[in-house]
């Protein structure tokens, strides 16, 4: 909490001083190491110990189902040890740095794209350099979304009691909607707050910026990455979570044996990338139209502005897994083990959310890397840009859809085999 | 990385610098995540034998310290940057 106070603080404190820039874009320039760091961890964290999880898994799974006949979590496994120590590094250090890279490179290519092309507009003719406020447009989006986190995190703790299983589920999702909500309102006097009547985007290199832009086009940017956030949470909610029929229909099939599972679950994990793939394009495609790349990384921005809530989400998994298997280790009888279990399955459907927010955004983020490359190489004055580069956001948005495609047929094939086997078994 | 980045980029030292405040504060909210989860998982299966309401209540809560402590880390490691920055 104090933290949080001096960070706001700080940054109040902050825009009293902004004025005119000098060399700004030098200053974010050598901040966008900042990024660069973080994602450099998070290649190291997610790589290392999202293999030292899933080995540790597997190797407990191998030795206590197949070979010994044990119980999971079963205390005559000394392999349980490692698959509770590797849910911490994996899922909570691993996920914590994965989350961290793509937040801190996304406020640094907003940062470092403003610092190059946003110009403020005092009247029709006449261009100022940008003020540092709205430079900070980005650290400020994300401390108000810090606040807004604490104050609905209230609700759960405190407002809404949790006594039956399928509450679980429905407090996790009032809380990344509530969130939504109520930072989809208080963006939009963030955007008013920070940003001038009118501000130039100096695109395509031209120093004389052409085209007026107003307060509503960054929110809309912000809004879009915010809004397709909770949509990629609640599809993948959908596909994961045991209350929905994907899940279900999935057990079902498990009767005739573990291959009609392997299949069907494989079909079912490639159309789940149907969903977050549209929902990137068209962010990538509308928020390119709004305000250039500047747009996307407010887009990838607004998808991370309620960061403290899907990270608390996704470190409520892992904490649950593990005191499922402290109660099977410490013998605490079927109880506790019961209600453990609960809340375990409802932390495994979170932690597939959390994935959802770090790719989707990753996505964005690198789209916007891009184009601050370009814009800052001055080789998008030149004559090929206006011809078919990956950058424009319409080839962006269909080669994503166009990478999406194959994986969607293929799970509708690979399903329909899957059931053909299973009818044949019937 | 550290003196490649130093030799490679046009601000030098200064982007070092923030590279390595960067992966270090990543480095230390991972930390702070776990030690937070060992310390609560143990607690959430001893609130579990008083009914589910308490132990997702404090599994919950883990939660969000880890997910401030991330945000708000990452935010004022930055900020405090800028400002020296400016200097």
């Amino acid at each position: 909490m104090i933290l949080i106070y001096k960070s706001i603080d700080g940054l109040n404190e902050y825009e009293q001083i902004g004025n005119r820039l000098p060399g700004y874009n030098k200053l974010f320039e050598a901040i966008a190491g900042y990024g660069l760091g973080g994602s450099f961890v998070a290649l190291f964290g997610r790589v290392g110990g999202g293999i030292y999880t899933k080995a540790a898994d597997v190797g407990a799974d191998l030795v206590g189902k197949v070979e010994k006949d044990l119980p999971e979590d079963s205390p005559k496994n000394p392999a349980t040890i490692a698959d509770n120590v590797g849910d911490n590094v994996g899922d909570v250090a691993g996920m914590s740095a994965d989350l961290f890279g793509s937040f801190a490179e996304s406020t640094c290519a907003a940062l470092v794209i403003s610092s190059n092309t946003l110009y403020g507009a005092l009247s029709e003719s006449q261009i100022c350099y940008s003020f540092l406020s709205v430079l900070l447009y980005p650290l400020l989006l994300i401390a108000i979304g810090i606040l807004v986190c604490i104050v609905i995190s209230t609700f759960s703790t405190h407002i809404m009691k949790v006594e039956t299983k399928p509450k679980i589920e429905s407090t996790l999702k009032v809380q990344l909607i509530g969130s939504t909500i109520v930072l989809c309102g208080i963006t939009y006097l963030v955007c008013i707050f920070s940003f001038p009547q009118k501000f130039y985007l100096d695109q395509g290199g031209q120093h004389v910026a052409t085209e007026l832009h107003e307060p509503w086009e960054p929110y809309v940017c912000s809004i879009l990455g915010l809004i397709s956030g909770m949509i990629i949470a609640a599809f993948t909610e959908y596909v994961t979570s045991h209350s929905y029929s994907p899940v279900r229909g999935l057990a079902a099939t498990c009767k005739a044996g573990p291959a009609s599972n392997v299949t069907l679950g494989l079909a079912l994990g490639y159309f789940s990338t149907l969903v977050p793939s549209i929902l990137i394009a068209v962010i990538a495609f509308v928020a390119n139209h709004l305000l250039g790349y500047y747009g996307v990384a407010l887009g990838a921005l607004g998808m991370l502005s309620n960061l403290p809530l899907s990270l608390a989400i996704d470190g409520y998994g892992p904490i649950s897994d593990n005191a499922g298997g402290i109660s099977e280790m410490a013998e605490m009888g079927e109880e506790v083990r019961d209600r453990t279990d609960a809340l375990d399955a409802a932390g495994n459907t979170t932690a597939a959310i959390g994935k959802g927010f770090a790719i989707g955004s990753a996505a964005l983020v690198s789209l916007s890397l891009f184009g601050g490359f370009l814009h800052n190489s001055s080789l998008d004055t030149l004559d090929s840009a206006s011809e078919i580069a990956l950058t424009k956001p319409e080839i962006f948005a269909g080669l994503l859809i166009g990478a999406m495609l194959p994986y969607v047929f293929s799970a509708f094939t690979i399903k329909s085999v899957g059931k053909a086997a299973f009818g044949m078994v019937e | 990385m550290f003196i490649v980045i130093t030799f490679l980029t046009e601000e030098k030292v200064m982007t070092a610098i923030a590279f390595a405040i960067g992966a270090i504060i990543s480095i230390c909210s991972g930390s702070i995540g776990m030690v937070i989860a060992t310390q609560t998982n143990f607690r959430t299966t001893y609130c579990a034998r008083a009914g589910l309401a308490p132990a997702f209540r404090v599994a919950y809560r883990a939660g969000c310290a880890m997910g401030f402590a991330l945000v708000s880390l990452g935010l004022l490691g930055r900020l405090l940057y800028i400002k020296f920055l400016q200097f």
